[in-house]
């Protein structure tokens, strides 16, 4: 496990290296280029504000993930920009983000075009899963228990199973 | 795609188009935050300098207490004002409080209670003011019919008690009203972000 490096420069270099982690997540809370850009660098800010209290007992991408999915779920917002709607089926959805990220892998965008219309919860926990999180991990991020998480994961995957039919 | 795990390779194996530099990074850490949390605490200082500057700027400030003093009311007067900077700095304490608390390093969960008590602290501080400013507007506008003589002839005019009761109703719900639309538009804009936040926080209780 790697110590902190204490200055910006440093900091820059893991964020450069680990950004596809913050990519995940803004392209899973948000519904257009504009808005992830945006969703980006409020992650790096917030990042980089309590980069002081990161003591490097877990992984810089796991304590990642924490501050990205906080940030995400919690004080990112751009309601006026957002059609808060259920999706009523396939196509309005593919409508809705038609113009996002369009050379990302057509399964992978089916995927992201599905679970657009998750709870912010329910993406997280598809992200974590997909990522191959261990489910302490997955309960030390949500705060929840270790069984309460294998719960949720469990039910999560019924979801993504179900989805690919 | 058939299966779960042809979904987490391709998954895994994921590239974004748009890969930032080390100089546009740097710049994103420069860029200011829209984090809600901290706007809530400076507008209650804000609200409280306007407080503590109330006198200097409105010349009427201290005539007003003259004139509850004419009903009787000036210690009552007193009691309201002190009431309200105390429950002022209550809250702005609860608000600072919550506001060192709220760290984006904490678990989903806990930032979510702590995004939740936050919102309930402005709540309550919003129906613990309007709750002091109908006592106040009430006990003055009642001791003013009984004892202002400019209203108590209106009384001797056959205006009948019913239609001084409409007129202060109507006047308590503008006041109301007003005090209402200020706190939706001051608070309510930065509330508004974390209003979602309650239904995230069941799913995870669940």
């Amino acid at each position: 496990m790697m110590s902190p490096p204490k200055n910006e420069s440093e900091f820059v270099v893991l964020l450069e290296q680990h950004q596809n982690i913050i990519h995940k997540i803004c392209r899973l809370y948000t519904n257009n280029e504009v808005e992830h850009e945006d969703l980006f660098q409020e992650i790096s800010i917030q990042l980089w504000r309590s980069y002081d209290r990161f003591e490097g007992k877990s992984k810089f991408s796991t304590w990642m993930y924490r501050v990205g999915l906080n940030t995400a779920i919690t004080l990112y917002r751009k309601e006026k920009k957002r059609l808060n709607t259920q999706p009523l089926n396939d196509q309005f959805t593919s409508i809705q983000q038609e113009d996002y990220n369009p050379k990302v892998d057509e399964h992978l965008e089916w995927l992201y075009q599905k679970i657009n219309h998750f709870s912010e919860i329910d993406k997280a926990l598809v992200l974590l899963y997909l990522e191959n999180k261990r489910y302490d991990e997955i309960a030390e991020t949500l705060g929840i228990s270790a069984v309460n998480a294998r719960v949720k994961m469990n039910r999560i995957k019924e979801r993504l199973k179900k989805m690919l039919g | 795609m058939k299966d779960l795990k042809q979904l987490k390779e391709k998954w895994a194996q994921q590239n974004f188009e748009k890969q930032y530099s080390k100089e546009e990074l740097n710049g994103f850490l420069r860029k200011k935050s829209t984090y809600s949390i901290k706007w809530i605490f400076y507008l209650s200082i804000a609200e409280f300098l306007v407080y503590m500057g109330l006198p200097l700027f409105s010349p009427n400030y201290i005539e007003s207490f003259a004139y509850y003093k004419s009903l009787q009311l000036f210690g009552f007067s007193i009691f309201i004002t002190i009431t309200g900077y105390i429950l002022l700095l209550y809250f702005m304490w609860r608000f600072f409080k919550n506001y060192r608390k709220i760290t984006v390093t904490s678990s989903v969960k806990e930032h979510l209670s702590t995004i939740l008590s936050t919102r309930r602290a402005v709540n309550q501080y919003f129906y613990a003011n309007v709750g002091l400013l109908l006592i106040f507007t009430l006990v003055v506008f009642v001791r003013a019919f009984q004892m202002d003589s400019s209203l108590i002839g209106l009384e001797q005019e056959d205006i009948s008690f019913l239609v001084i009761c409409f007129v202060i109703g109507i006047v308590v719900a503008l006041v109301l009203g007003l005090y209402g639309l200020l706190y939706y538009f001051v608070y309510g804009r930065f509330l508004k972000p974390l209003k979602r936040n309650e239904k995230e926080l069941r799913q995870l209780n669940q």
